[in-house]
């Protein structure tokens, strides 16, 4: 052990690797960035075009009102949820092996609460009116519907922005100060401003982890309403397969499922990326891998909880829609995505060898995101083409406008975490250094 | 619903309104003709779809004849059902709206506010009976067809939900010619385009709080139902069964 | 119906007391100069002018609300005695038809070949002028095919086609000519009888469509509610026998599925069943000829022939004698065919056999009226009678044509080769307010008023219980530079010179019609004014005596013998029925171009906006087709191709296809759009007729590539699922 470099000896490096992407840029990083940013024109084309001509662009039409954005909507906040769980539950729990995690995950929680915004906007038939959201005072007194889930949802969604910004913001606050001090140029002077003159103080070291304590449990409680608000949408619907108790916990579960997956890819590019292997380790992908072994068992089984009490009611209402899943119209969607989000993680994550197998996480994160996307739109869809009354059965498939703006979004999402990358150290700089100090101290 | 007159007496004499809009379809003389449906049309200024947003599916029409097959050749059935919005006391549509767009008027009508309405489309998932359409584009009449568009009921715009309306345009001058006259409006005086055209008089219309109107009497019906009644939603529409052996 | 009296005496009181009838005093070209200010138009308040629906031969009475000098809507006259204030979906669309985007808005003459659609506008000096010329060259020598119409234009087209030597066919698709055949073989009169279904409680149809487009839609409508729920203690029961199910089908208790074209063989079953049984007592005169009739085939054979078991049979005619007014009508698939007039006459005399003739819930006549306009509808022409009218074109004896809002290009099957008319004659005059396919033919076009912009009449004698003399006014200016028929053939009268002008003194129609209806109103013994009489006649929106009494009828039923369907085209080479059937909206095609109806889904397929086969279940699968699929239809004469429907309700041997799409011509939302189901059919005829039988063709269907979308309202059509009924108690 004497021949290991003591923590002290290591911050120097630690500082020059993970302040290094916010220095050093290739020419690679600005092709992707061009590339993502194509996409994003693209996609906002798109958008305009659907804007100037009607929401009938969409492949929308009665009784299907909701479709691919809702879906979206959907998902990217479950994505959100990665950053939260990863960084909230995990701090609660004191688990020290979060500490090269957090920031990136917070992060997506960002980008992806700033993309789920944009997915309300696409859906609207009048977007133009969307302040009518907003209780702003007005000479009719009108107010928002507050009986309304959707003004829930914009309730929950807009205090989980701001807090998850809050959240985000206050460990960031050291490494903002580091960057000040290490990085010249115009950027020294907006880090100055984004660091609120820390100086490392006792008392400031204090306050942060005060502040730090405090917010997260707050951060915990918000993220699961959230997500239990999304569900509820569905579930206060009178529509059959969606009116469901288990809405709300499933749809949490679900969230943390594909945010898990979502910060595996994650983790795996940027370590890839920026050569962070000192850091990311494999331990790390194993212990994620844990974490989406349970999420896997959690929503299975709360997934056939639901179908089971749907099938041994057999209620026509609710068997058109599971019908239509099981073996009918929607069969094939249904059983891919029951491979992608139980089968195929089950089967693979329970083996200790595959775990520690980053490739084979980086793999199975994407399955499950493409799983859980589809999933999304199975709980959509499905239940809106089998209202109860027959005659109005119908199909939706989402149009080529709903693809180019879906993938411009998904594009927007990464180019705006490539740039939040050059901004923003993915490692918590001082989190890690403190988390070699207590592996020294133990 | 109650059907008990004890309950009937009570709300007329609770409401602050004195009327109460109900309809009744008797499926055994519906005939399935479409009438009503042409005469809604004309009425609502509803849209020419056109072939290619009927095929896809979006084809607007505030009354709509389901028809259900039943059985198989020889012993096949046909079977209509006019499908309009149901008018329900505890409608599924109104709370979801965000902007209260859909609300409830105290006469029982569930009104839709067209320059409220931004197009979240909430209400029409939540409408059991699929009666909520939506515009998906602006809707376009060659000339001079416009010519014909009926000046009492506004022409709706893209990205906004629309629905029967049980003719407000009609209830409204109906009551105001009563008022002028300082009574009641009379049962039958009052009626909306697809009830004043029906050829069979398969639907009637009137005050549900005039224990006298036919509506009152033919709600009392033994072949009275509503669809979908144990969602609990109250549809100011009764069916009357068709009849057969 | 009280109510809807009351509603519309309010209604038409305040047109009154505020507007002193704006469109009964003035004439028709300074009704409603808008720019100036009129006392009788308050912006934003309707007025309602009474009028007379002309979308097809019913003669429905409408009221039209006017508002700021535009035509918003067409309801029912609830004073008329067709149809109590109720009118069907063709005549509320009619607005569409003023309105329509494609309208002819003035004359004009063919530029470049005849056919090739190109047309220049022309003053309507210069085209009365050529037109007037044309009639002068081809003296003796004209023709013209008119939809029929009545009143005083029938009775002006008639008196100077006569006085011109020409030849007036007044030609309707949907006629019923084999039920008017049958109805004066079997009663000796040329005159419909009213069905007086309200008061039947029992109805054995043979196939009559009467819910959708046959007689009087709207009248049986009305008379349908009444006989289902109109009395406290009955309700009527109704079977139909007919091999597709119909609207009208769908509506009866049961639908009895039978081979096509063996209608008149089960009504000989279920007489002999009435004979054998002793249920019905026939007059001496009828004895002998009915048993020979009645016992022509055995029950057993006609069961295997008709496919109706002989339990059915005998419990049908047992059914018809235990009812207390029961009433038998036949018409639709029973009628196109070569045995049609046949098969209505035994069902006539079937009714004879229960009693039907002259009683309530039966068959009445009444006694014959004198009209305003002493001519009533003159007879319509069958399709033979067009034939014939082809013959003299093709030998010169006829030369110049002229067309009235008839189609003949679009509604005759092209097997009729009805287009030599058209290559044979030297000039071709249209009236007609669209381009349709045969006015395209034309050389000269000099398009009508729409019916909501013209005076005129329509006198109902047929199908009702009193005589309806409908009157129609201007209900808003011409939106055109087009004229009326009526004035424009007054115009070219005295253009031409005496003798015409001497029989037709009047300048226009208006004047003409007027001077009739002065006949009339001052015989009615009234004090009262002619003008204050025609207002009051205009107000209600025409004229029906009260209290006609009924005609005694006699039955003079031939001896029939029953002769067996034929059909074109061996059963080998095509094993399939073919049944065109008049679509619910487009009826034979002329409401193609109004894009209400063209929306209006169908309400059995629930298709819109194009043509569809139908094919029963079984019968695809035996093809491997599949619902969306698209096939090609071939006979002898023709073939189509469409996308297949499969409906439950069809005879597993035939075929059905809507009629009305697939036009030439006829506007943007006619032209090009689907498929005619004519074009298959070969010429065959019902010979006593004379009426095409379009159910006379036989067929076959095979898959070709492709699939199309076709509008459907029925989302779930989509899927092969077969709806389901829930929650709803039973419809």
């Amino acid at each position: 052990m004497t021949d290991r470099p003591t923590v002290w000896e290591e911050m120097p490096k630690i500082n020059r690797d993970l302040l290094s992407p916010l220095q050093t840029t290739t020419w690679t990083y600005y092709l992707w960035v061009g590339v993502l940013s194509c996409f994003v024109a693209a996609g906002a084309g798109a958008w305009t075009y659907q804007i100037q001509t009607g929401i009938g662009q969409t492949d929308l039409h009665h009784p299907i009102f909701w479709g691919s954005y809702i879906a979206s909507f959907v998902f990217w906040i479950g994505v959100s949820h990665s950053g939260t769980f990863i960084s909230g539950v995990l701090r609660l729990t004191n688990a020290e092996w979060r500490r090269p995690v957090t920031r990136m995950a917070e992060l997506m929680t960002v980008v992806a609460l700033l993309v789920t915004t944009l997915f309300v906007f696409y859906h609207l038939g009048r977007v133009w009116r969307f302040y009518y959201l907003i209780p702003y005072p007005n000479q009719r007194e009108l107010w928002p519907n507050f009986r309304s889930p959707l003004m829930w949802d914009a309730t929950a969604i807009f205090t989980y922005a701001t807090a998850s910004t809050i959240y985000i913001y206050l460990p960031l606050i050291p490494d903002f100060a580091l960057a000040r001090d290490r990085i010249q140029g115009w950027r020294k002077t907006v880090y100055g401003w984004l660091a609120i003159g820390w100086h490392g103080s006792q008392a400031q070291w204090r306050t942060l982890e005060m502040a730090i304590r405090i917010i997260t449990p707050l951060i915990v409680m918000v993220m699961i309403s959230v997500h239990s608000i999304v569900g509820f949408d569905f579930s206060m619907a009178l529509v059959p397969a969606w009116h469901s108790t288990i809405f709300a916990p499933y749809f949490v579960v679900g969230a943390v499922h594909s945010g898990l997956g979502m910060v595996v890819i994650g983790l795996y590019t940027l370590r890839r990326v920026y050569r962070l292997h000192e850091y990311v380790r494999t331990e790390h992908f194993e212990k994620l891998g844990k974490l989406l072994l349970v999420t896997t068992l959690l929503l299975a089984y709360m997934y056939f909880a639901e179908q089971l009490t749907v099938w041994y009611g057999q209620v026509p209402d609710h068997m058109a829609v599971q019908n239509s899943l099981l073996y009918g119209a929607y069969a094939v969607p249904f059983w891919f995505m029951v491979s992608c989000i139980y089968i195929i993680p089950l089967v693979t994550l329970v083996w200790p060898r595959f775990r520690q197998w980053p490739v084979g996480l980086m793999m199975i994160g994407l399955i499950i995101n493409l799983g859980m996307y589809i999933e999304r739109m199975l709980i959509i869809v499905p239940p809106l083409a089998r209202p109860r009354l027959s005659f109005q059965w119908d199909e939706y498939f989402p149009s080529l406008i709903e693809f180019a703006i879906l993938v411009g979004t998904l594009a927007l999402a990464l180019l705006l975490y490539s740039l939040a990358v050059k901004f923003v150290p993915v490692i918590s700089i001082w989190e890690e250094k403190l988390g070699k100090k207590h592996a020294q101290e133990h | 619903m109650s059907q008990d007159p004890q309950a009937t007496e009570e709300y007329s004499k609770t409401a602050a309104s004195p009327y109460k809009w109900e309809m009744v379809v008797d499926l055994d003389r519906c005939s399935g003709c479409e009438a009503c449906v042409v005469a809604c049309h004309a009425e609502n200024n509803i849209r020419i779809s056109g072939e290619e947003e009927a095929a896809e599916g979006r084809a607007i029409n505030w009354i709509r004849i389901e028809r259900y097959w039943e059985g198989d050749y020889p012993n096949v059935k046909a079977k209509f059902l006019p499908v309009m919005c149901q008018h329900c006391d505890d409608a599924p549509c109104e709370p979801v709206c965000p902007v209260y767009a859909s609300y409830h008027t105290p006469e029982g009508l569930n009104a839709q506010v067209y320059n409220r309405c931004i197009g979240v489309r909430y209400c029409g998932n939540n409408c059991p009976y699929v009666a909520r359409q939506f515009n998906w584009f602006d809707p376009h009449w060659d000339e001079p067809l416009a010519e014909q568009l009926n000046p009492d009921v506004s022409v709706r715009s893209g990205g906004v939900m629309e629905k029967c309306t049980f003719c407000v345009q009609r209830i409204r001058s109906g009551k105001e010619a009563a008022h002028k006259e300082g009574r009641r409006v009379r049962d039958g005086e009052i009626t909306p385009a697809c009830v004043q055209s029906c050829p069979t008089s398969a639907l009637i219309f009137g005050d549900r709080n005039d224990p006298d109107s036919r509506v009152s009497h033919l709600k009392k019906s033994r072949r009275g139902f509503h669809l979908m009644e144990s969602l609990g939603t109250h549809p100011a529409v009764t069916y009357l069964r068709r009849l057969s052996e | 119906m009280n109510l809807y009296r009351r509603t519309l005496l309010k209604i038409l009181g305040l047109t009154a007391a505020g507007s002193s009838l704006p469109g009964c005093e003035r004439e028709v070209h300074n009704l409603v100069p808008y720019l100036l200010p009129d006392d009788n138009i308050v912006p934003g308040v309707a007025n309602w002018y009474t009028s007379t629906c002309q979308e097809c031969e019913a003669g429905c009475g409408t009221i039209v609300r006017v508002m700021e000098g535009r035509a918003k809507k067409i309801e029912g006259n609830p004073k008329h005695p067709v149809n109590e204030g109720k009118l069907c979906a063709r005549g509320q669309a009619a607005l569409q038809g003023l309105y329509n985007p494609d309208r002819l808005q003035g004359p004009l003459r063919r530029e470049g070949k005849r056919g090739q659609g190109q047309f220049r506008p022309i003053t309507w000096e210069e085209g009365l002028a050529e037109w007037v010329e044309q009639l002068r060259t081809h003296a003796g020598k004209s023709a013209m095919i008119t939809r029929p119409v009545s009143g005083t234009l029938a009775s002006l087209l008639t008196t100077l086609m006569d006085s011109l030597s020409g030849r007036l066919v007044m030609y309707e698709s949907t006629g019923e000519q084999t039920l008017r055949t049958a109805n004066h073989l079997s009663f000796g009169t040329h005159d419909l009888p009213y069905y007086d279904l309200a008061n039947a409680d029992y109805l054995l149809s043979f196939g009559a469509p009467f819910l959708e487009h046959w007689l009087s839609p709207v009248s049986f409508g009305v008379a349908y509610g009444k006989f289902r729920q109109g009395r406290p203690l009955v309700r009527g029961r109704f079977i139909q026998v007919e091999p597709r199910l119909s609207l009208t089908a769908s509506n009866a208790d049961q639908w009895i599925p039978l081979r096509p074209g063996t209608e008149g063989l089960l009504a000989i079953g279920i007489g002999q069943v009435l004979l054998r049984d002793g249920l019905t007592e026939l007059s001496s005169f009828h004895r002998t000829s009915f048993h020979q009739t009645f016992s022509a085939f055995s029950l057993e054979d006609i069961s295997t022939k008709t496919e109706v078991s002989e339990e059915m049979i005998t419990q049908l005619a047992h059914e018809l004698t235990s009812a207390n007014a029961p009433l038998i009508l036949g018409g639709g698939p029973a009628a196109a065919q070569t045995n049609g007039t046949t098969t209505l006459i035994l069902i006539n005399a079937l009714n004879v056999m229960i009693g039907a003739i002259g009683r309530r819930g039966g068959l009445q006549w009444m006694e014959p009226q004198i009209s305003p306009v002493d001519l009533a509808r003159p007879g319509l022409a069958s399709e033979l009678t067009l034939m014939d009218l082809a013959g003299e074109f093709e030998q010169g004896s006829r030369t110049l044509l002229h067309l009235y809002r008839a189609d003949p290009l679009f509604t005759l099957p092209p097997s009729l080769k009805f287009e030599r008319v058209f290559d044979h004659a030297q000039f071709i005059v249209s009236f007609s307010s669209f381009l349709d396919d045969s006015t395209s033919m034309a050389d000269l076009i000099l398009p009508d008023h729409d019916p909501l912009e013209s005076w005129g009449d329509v006198v109902q004698q047929d199908t009702i219980p009193v005589p309806a003399w409908s009157v129609s006014q201007p209900v808003v200016r011409a939106l055109y530079d087009t004229r009326p028929i009526g004035d424009v053939w007054l115009d070219a009268a005295h253009r031409l010179g005496e003798p015409l002008r001497e029989r037709v003194p009047w300048n226009t129609l208006h004047d003409m019609l007027k001077s009739r209806w002065q006949t009339v109103l001052t015989k009615h013994d009234s004090p009262q004014s002619f003008e204050t009489r025609w207002r009051e006649t205009l107000q209600e929106g025409g004229l029906w005596p009260s209290n006609i009494p009924m005609r005694q009828t006699n039955t003079v039923i031939p001896s029939i013998t029953y002769k067996p369907p034929e059909f074109l085209g061996n059963s080998s080479e095509y094993p399939l029925y073919c049944y065109p059937y008049p679509s619910l909206g487009l009826h034979d095609g002329r409401g193609a171009n109004r894009p209400w109806l063209q929306e209006l889904p169908d309400p059995l397929t629930t298709g819109m906006w194009g043509s569809w086969i139908e094919l029963n279940p079984t019968t695809a699968k035996a093809l491997g087709i599949h619902p969306g699929d698209r096939v090609r239809v071939t006979s002898g004469y023709g073939s189509i191709e469409a996308s297949v429907m499969v409906f439950p309700g069809l005879h597993p041997d035939m075929i059905a296809i809507p009629m009305g799409q697939g036009h030439r011509a006829y506007g943007r939302y006619a032209k090009g759009r689907g498929v005619n189901p004519m074009v298959l059919l070969g010429p065959s005829f019902d010979g006593q007729s004379g009426s095409l039988a379009t159910g006379g063709t036989r067929v076959r269907v095979e898959r070709i590539k492709g699939g199309s979308r076709l509008p459907m309202l029925e989302e779930s059509g989509k899927n092969p699922v077969i709806g389901r009924i829930q929650e709803t108690g039973g419809l």
